[in-house]
């Protein structure tokens, strides 16, 4: 079987999905959950999220000596913008 | 009919520049260059067409040349986003071979015109690109992508034909490769009528 890489968006994508489908109460979810959902290592989510914190599209919320993330506005634009592309991008059978 | 392939052009290019504004996806980017690259190749081979017809003393050939170089330069983008995914040199091979083969008639072929050359050179990356379209449908089996890697294929057939203008001078296989040529960006352009043109203002690069 062959392997399929994802993009560096992609997996963006799926860590702003994760903070948004598992945060009904708005408390935000926690980097394990991140970790586990998007399957990345921590090195690398730790660098992904700061850079998402900065843009604006994940909200860094500080909890016992740790943060939790949630999705903002611009996160879930950002999301609703990807989906779309992404879409697009497929329809010529590459990767956004 | 090359001022359709031109806006038709424009229209993908325009859509795919949107989304690398609003994600700021490279793929989105090298797509929108494409696209924007093969549409200005329509627009200079209709003046091209338009000065032929009006008679204008200007000299046509580099019109010619210069649309076909263009469009070539769009079609490398689109074979490159393709080569881009699969950077290994098992995945690049084929593609280093092809256009091996399609520089070739600068070698073999005594006093040949750098039209054709172009023409074989655009005709072999439409061909991989083409090509990775069908693969990837295999995967996915979504419509949408058959239906562009028809339309590259016409892209490549309509190149094929223009280039058979080259053994039988001054005859309507030119004007056939136009015609299957704005077929074939037509086709592209089907499964893309769905999506809006409308940029979604994130801005960040991420």
């Amino acid at each position: 079987m062959a392997v399929v890489y994802r993009s560096h968006f992609q997996i963006i994508a799926d860590i702003l999905n994760t903070a948004r489908d598992y945060s009904d109460d708005g408390s935000g979810v926690s980097i394990t959950l991140l970790i586990r959902k998007a399957n990345i290592s921590y090195q690398r989510i730790t660098k992904i999220l700061s850079r998402l914190v900065d843009a604006g599209l994940l909200q860094q919320i500080p909890e016992d000596k740790v943060y939790r993330y949630r999705i903002s506005e611009r996160g879930i634009e950002f999301l609703q913008a990807y989906t779309r592309f992404h879409e697009f991008v497929e329809s010529f059978g590459l990767r956004a | 009919m090359n001022l359709l392939g031109f806006s038709i052009g424009m229209l993908i290019a325009k859509f795919a520049y949107t989304g690398y504004r609003s994600v700021g996806s490279p793929t989105l980017l090298r797509l929108g260059s494409a696209f924007a690259a093969i549409s200005l190749g329509f627009f200079l081979l209709w003046i091209h067409a338009i000065a032929d017809i009006l008679m204008f003393n200007i000299n046509l050939e580099v019109l010619l040349v210069a649309g076909l170089g263009v469009q070539a330069v769009g079609y490398f983008f689109l074979a490159f986003s393709y080569s881009i995914q699969s950077l290994t040199f098992k995945h690049m091979a084929p593609a280093i071979a092809l256009v091996s083969i399609a520089i070739a008639p600068l070698f073999i072929i005594p006093g040949n015109s750098i039209e054709h050359i172009i023409r074989s050179i655009s005709f072999i990356l439409l061909v991989y690109g083409a090509t990775q379209t069908m693969v990837s449908y295999m995967w996915s089996r979504r419509k949408g992508t058959l239906i562009i890697a028809s339309g590259l294929s016409m892209l490549a057939l309509g190149e094929f034909i223009g280039w058979y203008n080259f053994i039988y001078p001054g005859s309507m296989f030119y004007y056939i490769s136009v015609i299957v040529k704005i077929v074939g960006i037509s086709a592209v352009f089907v499964p893309l009528y769905q999506f809006p043109i409308r940029r979604v203002k994130v801005g960040s690069s991420v």
